[in-house]
């Protein structure tokens, strides 16, 4: 019989094995292990508590419903983000069909704006401390649509190909290609704008 | 530089293009400083994300966390779920029976329509029959291993006659 101690220090595919014939101690033990993790994916993409918990808490379900599914292709913390990335997906289409779309994000879609931003120049994450960046760049990814940010969280966090995204997102690789492109500048332009405001 | 180089670029920055598309970026970066300077920004904004990812810790203790799970778990768990074996019976009838009943029960659907829009070689000749002189009665028979068919005509009156005919008349 292992302790608590045993499944602390046992690594991740160990614990899966144990969690696929059923043994929940051992999924708590992933649970723990990966929680914030899967809870910072959800709200990076959701920015919103509430939300980010409830989806988060569900993939949790899934992986433990699924887990027999599991055939150790990626790493367990992989396999787990794309569970609760899909849960998003699903919320962020939910959500949009409830909302109505502003001029403004229509303008964003159809990519025309993005042509007329100038180019930044010098880099206005030059110089700063690690936190601080962070802490623009959430601020930042705020401002975005959830589609832009959606795709570049998985570009840039969760390192996927357009191919992928495409796939995930149910659009086409020039809508990606679109998307990103506008999310990288407007990200550009914020990040620019952050450092002028705390400059002053 | 139009969209499309605008988009290159990025593809080509994110390691998505051929060699061939990649010669011809690296062909517009050496003579558009336009270029450049957008490729500038793309490359900065990516670094910058790709390693400054914001962290958020979970608001919940671990042992609250666990118990939601754990309790939504076991309620899943207690709800009676469907085999494996009786979802794929069940997607196999919806997905290859059901198409064919349809079929059939409109195959029915037709040909009950047409036995009574056309009348059968037999009814239309009884129907030649019922035509005769009102004067006149007949008597039918049908042999169907002699493939044959006598009609008996006979008057009202005590006169008596016979008629016969083959398949290939009637």
């Amino acid at each position: 019989m292992l302790t608590n101690q045993d499944y602390a220090s046992q690594p991740d595919d160990l614990l899966v094995k144990s969690a696929q014939k059923g043994d929940m101690v051992a999924f708590e033990e992933l649970v723990a292990r990966h929680r914030d993790k899967i809870y910072a994916r959800a709200y990076t993409m959701m920015r919103n508590e509430e939300e980010a918990l409830d989806l988060s808490q569900e993939a949790w379900v899934k992986a433990w419903q699924r887990l027999v599914q599991f055939q150790g292709d990626s790493s367990f913390a992989t396999w787990m983000t794309r569970i609760v990335i899909n849960l998003c997906l699903d919320q962020i289409r939910k959500n949009k069909r409830q909302r109505t779309e502003s001029i403004e994000h229509l303008d964003e879609e159809l990519g025309g704006v993005e042509r007329q931003m100038p180019v930044i120049n010098p880099n206005p994450t030059e110089g700063l401390e690690r936190g601080e960046l962070r802490q623009r760049i959430d601020e930042a990814l705020d401002k975005l649509s959830h589609e832009h940010r959606t795709v570049l969280v998985m570009h840039e966090f969760e390192d996927l190909e357009y191919k992928e995204i495409a796939k995930r997102m149910k659009c086409s690789i020039g809508t990606v290609m679109s998307r990103l492109f506008y999310a990288r500048r407007k990200m550009a332009a914020l990040l620019a704008g952050l450092k002028r405001e705390r400059e002053q | 530089m139009n969209h499309e180089q605008q988009l290159q670029l990025q593809a080509y920055l994110d390691g998505e293009l051929s060699d061939r598309e990649s010669r011809k970026v690296t062909d517009l970066l050496a003579s558009n400083e336009e270029a450049r300077n957008l490729f500038s920004e793309l490359q900065f904004t990516r670094t910058a994300l790709v390693e400054n990812e914001p962290e958020f810790k979970l608001p919940e203790s671990r042992e609250f966390f666990w118990s939601k799970i754990q309790r939504e778990i076991r309620q899943t768990e207690a709800a009676p779920v469907p085999t494996a074996a009786g979802v794929s019976v069940f997607a196999w009838l919806q997905r290859y029976l059901m198409p064919v009943s349809v079929v059939a029960v409109l195959a029915v659907i037709g040909i009950f329509a047409m036995s009574k829009s056309q009348p059968t070689q037999t009814a239309y000749a009884f129907g030649e029959i019922e035509a005769l002189n009102g004067d006149m009665d007949s008597i039918t028979f049908r042999s169907e291993a002699e493939r044959m068919t006598v009609i008996y005509l006979y008057d009202n009156k005590p006169e008596v006659g016979a008629e016969v005919t083959s398949d290939s008349s009637i």
